[in-house]
């Protein structure tokens, strides 16, 4: 298939809508084709070109990989609907990252801004740094977050992470910030590190598991006991294959249930002090 | 090859099933074991059991999907109706009734079977969904903990009924032949060997003089029989066992009835007479495996 390389020829000051960089999905890849992608800078449509210097090969991979450089916290929409193929940025990117992606991947070599992976459908992100508030939720005015696929965030996150997230699994290496997994439906969430306050709160369904054992749980939540859990071999299974990650089964957890404030059968695994 | 044993010049007869594939998992080996034999038990063979199963493999922690170990099995049936409630009947009463288990796929096709899907009502309300990689799994709480279950089961093509006779002087030599013959064939892929410890006494044909019975014994092959029948077997043979394979494909059932037969050829046991094959005339299945044409592939 095809590599695109797009560099930017001058440093973006403004928002950049690069929501219809999607599209290279979609249509035949040919120079002219890229060229004439819209995005929308400073509210004016601008041609893909008049951003990008662009280059285009072939390689033996099966998907096309799009690699952008010279990104910024004004990109926002990157990744939006992104389907089969794989997205590379060699730095931090803006808001609405990979928001109703559904499927294929995202590598970001720097951090995000808000609405990380917003309802999205299916596919993988990883992050190599931070994101802000609002990862794998609802967008404004929906009911129902992310709703499947993977994201993997190496750094810290924001408030509101995982509002309203329905289906997936999020996966986040350092702390995060208060009201994680508001209102939370289903889905799985594990976090490394520590988590700030009102976590799991109005959380009716879903998984969360709390490596790190200092984080107070708030009495809303039930403890269920420390039985054998042996989703969480399959879950660790999983996620030494896909991320290189194995620390889920060097641990016992305890099982707590909530919101029972809203009668919620949420699960918090937190792990156990030995 | 030992001259003394004589390939006869027949074919096995085989026909088309539906096959699935599990891997059921456990704490221990024992469980595993516990759990997988009683799923396959009482499913020797399609005319009264609806199913044939049998253990394929046994599985290491780095084979299964949750790490522990495990083994896979393939079973067989007719119609894809019988299949799926064999599955299902037989994953809720013998799988998850046992200690620690758990079941997946072990297999993919686009024909689903439910598993998960239809066990999960077990849960009364409590049972949790949760998709891991392109897969959905259920979490049913039950005493122990709890017991993870796949959604769905896939539904595959295979053939049932590949086969080969052993005619020997006594039992001991032939019983001997035949456990060599399955301890090689058990180390296969892709088949299984559904009768008890793989190995067939009552070797049966279509019919009967009873005219609801729709299989009877296959006297031609009974020993007891001779002078009384137009019997197969000449004066010195007064035993004979059978073993029945069921497998994905016509290679694999090829494959490990030769691995079989090799194994008893290779003993220059002179107690054992011959080897010949169960068959319908080639009117009932439209797999036809001829045994001299087997041995030499």
């Amino acid at each position: 298939m095809h590599k695109i390389l797009l560099t930017t020829k001058f440093t973006i000051s403004s928002n950049l809508d690069v929501s219809n960089i999607s599209k290279v999905s979609n249509i035949e890849i040919t120079k002219k084709n890229i060229e004439d992608i819209e995005l929308l800078y400073q509210n004016q449509k601008v041609k893909i070109k008049n951003i990008f210097d662009i280059k285009i090969s072939k390689n033996k991979k099966s998907k096309i990989e799009l690699s952008i450089q010279g990104c910024n916290k004004n990109f926002q929409y990157l990744g939006y609907l992104w389907e089969k193929n794989i997205l590379i940025t060699d730095s931090s990117v803006g808001s609405f990252v990979g928001a109703k992606m559904k499927s294929g991947k995202l590598i970001i070599r720097g951090s995000v801004e808000n609405y990380l992976g917003s309802e999205m459908e299916g596919g993988s992100i990883k992050v190599k740094g931070n994101a802000g508030d609002f990862l794998a939720s609802a967008l404004e005015g929906s009911k129902t977050g992310m709703r499947g696929g993977n994201i993997l965030i190496n750094g810290n996150v924001g408030k509101f992470s995982c509002f309203l997230m329905r289906r997936g699994l999020v996966i986040i290496k350092g702390n995060v910030d208060e009201n994680c997994c508001f209102q939370m439906i289903a889905g799985t969430l594990i976090i490394f590190k520590g988590v700030k306050r009102d976590l799991g709160v109005s959380m009716k369904r879903g998984t969360i598991i709390l490596i790190d054992n200092s984080v107070k749980l708030e009495k809303k939540f039930i403890k269920s006991g420390n039985i054998n859990f042996n989703f969480l071999s399959l879950l660790n299974n999983f996620l030494k294959n896909k991320f290189l990650i194995n620390k889920l089964e060097k641990y016992n957890y305890v099982r707590y249930f909530g919101d029972k404030n809203v009668n919620g059968l949420g699960e918090i695994f937190v792990r156990e002090n030995l | 090859m030992n001259k003394k044993i004589i390939v006869e010049n027949t074919f096995a007869e085989a026909f088309p099933m539906k096959v699935s594939r599990l891997i059921i998992t456990a704490h221990t080996k024992k469980w595993v074991l516990e759990a997988a034999n009683s799923f396959v038990g009482f499913a020797t063979s399609v005319i009264a059991c609806g199913c044939e199963a049998g253990i394929e493999s046994h599985l290491n922690k780095n084979e299964t999907p949750d790490g522990r170990p495990g083994v896979s099995i393939l079973i067989f049936s007719m119609s894809e109706k019988e299949l799926a409630k064999q599955i299902l009947n037989r994953a809720g009463q013998c799988v998850m009734t046992s200690p620690t288990s758990a079941l997946f796929s072990g297999n993919i096709s686009d024909k689903k079977i439910n598993l998960g899907k239809s066990l999960r009502y077990f849960g009364d309300g409590f049972q949790i969904a949760k998709k891991i990689g392109d897969k959905r799994y259920w979490r049913i709480p039950v005493m122990d903990g709890e017991f993870i279950c796949e959604e769905y089961a896939y539904q595959t093509k295979g053939i049932g009924g590949g086969n080969f006779l052993i005619l020997g002087k006594n039992i001991e030599s032939v019983l001997n032949a035949a456990e060599l013959a399955v301890s090689k064939i058990n180390q296969l892929k892709n088949v299984i060997l559904p009768f008890p410890g793989g190995i067939v006494r009552s070797g049966s044909k279509v019919g009967s003089k009873y005219k609801n019975l729709i299989a009877s014994t296959n006297f031609d092959f009974c020993p007891g029989l001779k002078g009384l029948v137009s019997s197969k077997l000449n004066n010195g043979v007064n035993c004979v066992l059978e073993i029945v394979i069921d497998g994905l494909s016509e290679n694999d059932i090829k494959n490990a009835m030769r691995v079989g037969i090799k194994a008893i050829l290779d003993t220059n046991n002179e107690e054992i007479y011959s080897i010949s094959a169960g068959n319908y005339g080639g009117k009932l299945g439209p797999y036809l495996f001829k045994l001299k044409e087997v041995i030499n592939a």
